[in-house]
């Protein structure tokens, strides 16, 4: 099977987090201008042919069953690739053992033969020494200990060969079985690219089969369509004029930035478990790239958060009142927001700095620059206050001028 | 400024400033926020302890697991657009036709379904109310029936794997998600089951209250079985993402990943995806996943301020003061539970609650529960949560499944009605509550046997 070694770059990581919103958000204001396409999409046959095709999403995409074909062969290549891993480390255990006996084999057999051929000389040497004396004891002595030694060096030899006789069939073996179903899953993986192929050049005229058997809306879809819309429309409606609007729609802008980034984390994620299971190479990328960027976006979403009043308050007393009363009491309360949200902002800015000053950068491999997304504290802070800022002055507004006007 | 106050003065100043500033109307997130950074200030040294305020932030914008967050209301939000709930309901009623209750039956089948690939409540309430509402009331259905079907149906979101909800006790109980997930199944099921038995009960004693479809409209069992094959996507979407998780294939958060993956194939299957569908998805996700972790921000320099104060202990010896047992602390717990979430939502009342809570119980030992093994009770304990906050979703006066219901729900139903419909359901979630309770193996079992 081939290897993916795909590292994502630091310069194209943070390339895609900006170039793909400002795409997003260009794309998406070019459909809701243009009536919705409700025929089936070449480009997202393509899309799904590349991202999903090896498990037949294309097919399934355009109504055509025949993308079963492709779950039984990307399940084998599954299987393919979970025997392979056991039989590496069944392979990588039994191998070791075997190098183990060999060292030992290596190692022994010329100290074994070189005590031997001492212990001749060292009997000619007792004989050569009185009885009784010293001499002579401590000759008997150093004997014993070669003979001992050589007793010990046979053992281990032993050892070690019916060691090497175990593990080698074994090493061989599981040997055999990782090149076996690494070819497997590899002739698996060419069946389906060939089937792949096969099926782009196939994709129109599949398009044509599935928009001829395209249904009707429910008339019940069509409604919570126009609650959808009506939903998404309320957002904008929160933007207040004057001032006010630019930071509001500063606001919502950047909301609306970070929140693509999620379709990111989408694929992204796909890619890992695919390069994982699929290419037997996990990335040490995609985790630490998601929710590092996942991060950055809860700071920076909070002021979009709070234009289109998502933050969650108790209701008890404060849904009931006028829009004045509610105008005084977010005033009286906004101290507290100012000092959560200054203090955020002045005490991430410290934080940002110091790791600024040192270029901290993550202990991973991959060695991502934190001060970014430090720097995001900052960022999300600053939208906070503004937020914060626009909201008190409509506040003032609400209560000096009155609701009507406001 | 290094001001000295007793814990329990303390206790009493903070959670009553909390309640304060709540009250006047301040989101939970700048509530919790903002007074930790006063009593942060009155309490420390000098203002330089502020600093704790970023550090504690940072954490969480770099866990892993939270992000599992975003990417499973994504997948939720991504699902709602591409029109499976209207199929799913639409499919089961056509299949439960004959019986009575069925449309009840169906919305709740529907939404238990539904909540085993989304983790929120929001989607599945209006949408069902968009649907299933008007249609029950065009067969005449009992609209306390109708409405409180829908409503305990969709709360089921949270608690049924996967939930938002579990994500959140997971990471600041530092729990697996996983086990949290699985434990959650038997619970969610006996709810689901619970409220269809009652459902269905009550149609046929009084068949009125919710009429079975009439003879020509029921249909063929082929038929049935055609029409099921249309739920086959949803299904295996499922099947894959708790499949992954469960088998430990992949994790909660790559499983969120591949879900969410697969609901963008989902809506292209159903001619849904397009720029303008993905933009709406997205920022449905922004909002929810901001309103969430703001609150943790928030929530966790207050709370973690207070447990440094010694707040824990206070609580916890105020409890045994009362001369409770571990039975009765831990029902107490559950009533403040249960009372916190008539005011609070969910995500506020589990972070300011699990620290204190959770070490407490800890502290109380396996022993005392019956348990052998202390993992066991960390995770009852933590299911038990969960199911209790099914609750605040529908406790007046402020669940939140009562008001995305009141958006939706013809005008002329007045709010005390959806009240009263909630009723009963919550009376069934108190015994299905009491029943876990009463039988941990409800929660353990299935944990034991998959993790062994």
């Amino acid at each position: 099977m081939p290897s993916l070694t795909f590292v994502l770059q630091h310069w194209l990581y943070w390339a895609g987090l900006i170039v793909f919103p400002i795409v997003a958000m260009v794309m998406a204001r070019r459909t809701v201008q243009s009536d919705k396409p409700k025929g089936y999409s070449l480009w997202i046959g393509y899309l799904a042919l590349v991202t999903g095709g090896i498990l037949g999403l294309h097919r399934f995409y355009l109504r055509s069953l025949l993308g079963l074909i492709y779950i039984p062969l990307f399940l084998f290549i599954l299987f393919a690739n979970a025997e392979q891993r056991d039989a590496r480390t069944a392979y990588s255990d039994a191998a070791n053992l075997v190098k183990v006996a060999q060292d030992t084999i290596k190692r022994e057999k010329p100290r074994l033969e070189q005590t031997e051929a001492g212990l001749a000389e060292m009997r000619a040497e007792i004989e050569g020494e009185e009885e009784e004396s010293f001499a002579r004891r401590s000759a008997e002595r150093r004997l014993e200990r070669a003979e001992k030694t050589i007793d010990t060096s046979r053992k281990r030899i032993e050892r070690s060969e019916a060691d090497f006789a175990e593990a080698k069939p074994v090493a061989d073996a599981a040997f055999a079985s990782r090149s076996f179903w690494s070819s497997a899953a590899f002739y698996g993986f060419i069946v389906i690219l060939a089937l792949m192929l096969l099926d782009a050049i196939l994709l129109p005229s599949l398009k044509k089969r599935a928009d001829a058997k395209a249904e009707e809306e429910h008339a019940e879809e069509l409604v919570i369509e126009a609650y959808e819309e009506q939903e998404d429309k309320d957002d904008f409606r929160h933007i207040s004029t004057g001032w006010m609007g630019a930071i509001d729609r500063l606001s919502y802008y950047s909301g609306e930035f970070v929140s693509y980034w999620a379709v990111i984390a989408v694929f992204v994620y796909y890619y890992e478990v695919v390069a994982r299971y699929v290419f037997n190479s996990p990335t040490n990328w995609a985790h630490e790239g998601m929710f590092l960027m996942f991060g950055m976006q809860y700071l920076i979403s909070g002021a979009y958060a709070m234009l289109t009043e998502s933050h969650v308050r108790v209701d008890v007393f404060y849904a009931p009142m006028s829009a004045r009363r509610k105008a005084i009491v977010d005033i009286l309360t906004s101290v507290f927001f100012f000092i959560f949200a200054g203090t955020l902002l002045v005490t991430g800015w410290i934080f940002a700095w110091q790791a600024t000053a040192v270029d901290e950068v993550s202990f991973t491999e991959w060695a991502v620059d934190y001060w970014p997304f430090k720097w995001a504290i900052v960022i999300g802070a600053v939208l906070l206050v503004l937020q914060g800022v626009s909201k008190l002055a409509q506040d003032f507004r609400t209560l000096l001028v009155g609701e009507a006007e406001a | 400024m290094g001001v000295d106050i007793s814990i329990g003065w303390l206790t009493l100043i903070m959670f009553g400033s909390l309640i304060m500033l709540l009250m006047a109307g301040l989101p939970l997130a700048f509530v919790t926020g903002g007074l930790a950074c006063v009593f942060l200030f009155i309490l420390g040294d000098s203002w330089q302890v502020l600093n704790i305020v970023p550090s504690r932030i940072f954490p969480l914008m770099t866990n892993y697991q939270l992000s599992a967050i975003p990417l499973f209301i994504f997948m939720a939000a991504m699902l709602e657009r591409a029109g499976i709930i209207n199929d799913m309901f639409d499919v089961i009623y056509k299949v439960l036709g004959g019986v009575r209750g069925g449309l009840a039956s169906a919305t709740i089948i529907a939404s238990t379904i539904l909540a085993a690939m989304v983790g929120v409540i929001g989607a599945a309430v209006v949408t069902m109310g968009i649907i299933a509402l008007p249609a029950m009331l065009k067969k005449r259905y009992n609209p306390e029936i109708a409405m409180g079907s829908i409503m305990a149906g969709g709360t089921l979101g949270i608690l049924i794997p996967p939930s938002i909800l579990a994500i959140i006790y997971a990471v600041v109980a530092e729990q697996s998600v996983g086990e949290l997930f699985i434990g959650a199944v038997f619970p969610g099921l006996l709810l689901s089951g619970l409220y269809v038995l009652y459902v269905t009960v009550r149609c046929y004693i009084n068949p009125e209250l919710g009429p079975a479809a009439s003879i020509e409209e029921r249909i063929s069992f082929r038929e049935k079985l055609r029409i099921l094959s249309r739920m086959s996507a949803p299904i295996i979407l499922i099947v894959v993402v708790l499949g992954v998780i469960f088998s430990g294939v992949a994790t909660p958060v790559e499983a969120a990943g591949i879900g969410t993956f697969g609901a963008f194939i989902v809506a292209a299957i159903h001619r849904k995806l397009d720029w303008a569908t993905v933009r709406g998805a997205c920022v449905t996700t922004l909002k929810a996943s901001a309103m969430v972790i703001w609150i943790m921000f928030g929530a966790t320099i207050f709370v973690g301020l207070y447990v440094l104060e010694g707040g824990q202990q206070f609580v916890s010896s105020a409890m045994q003061g009362l001369g409770l047992g571990p039975w009765g602390i831990l029902i107490m717990m559950q009533i403040i539970l249960v009372f916190l979430g008539m005011f609070l939502d969910w995500v506020g009342i589990l972070l300011l609650c699990v620290p204190i809570f959770v070490p407490i119980i800890k502290a109380l030992g396996a022993a005392s529960f019956g348990f052998d093994d202390p993992g066991d009770l960390v995770l009852w304990f933590g299911v038990l949560y969960l199911v209790n906050m099914q609750m605040s979703f529908l406790s007046p006066p402020f669940g939140y499944a009562l008001f995305y219901l009141r958006g939706v729900a013809p005008p002329e139903i007045p709010m005390a009605r959806i009240f009263k419909a909630a009723i009963p359901f919550l009376l069934i979630q108190i015994i299905g509550l009491v029943l876990c309770m009463v039988f941990p193996e409800i929660i353990t079992w299935l944990p034991n046997v998959v993790y062994g």
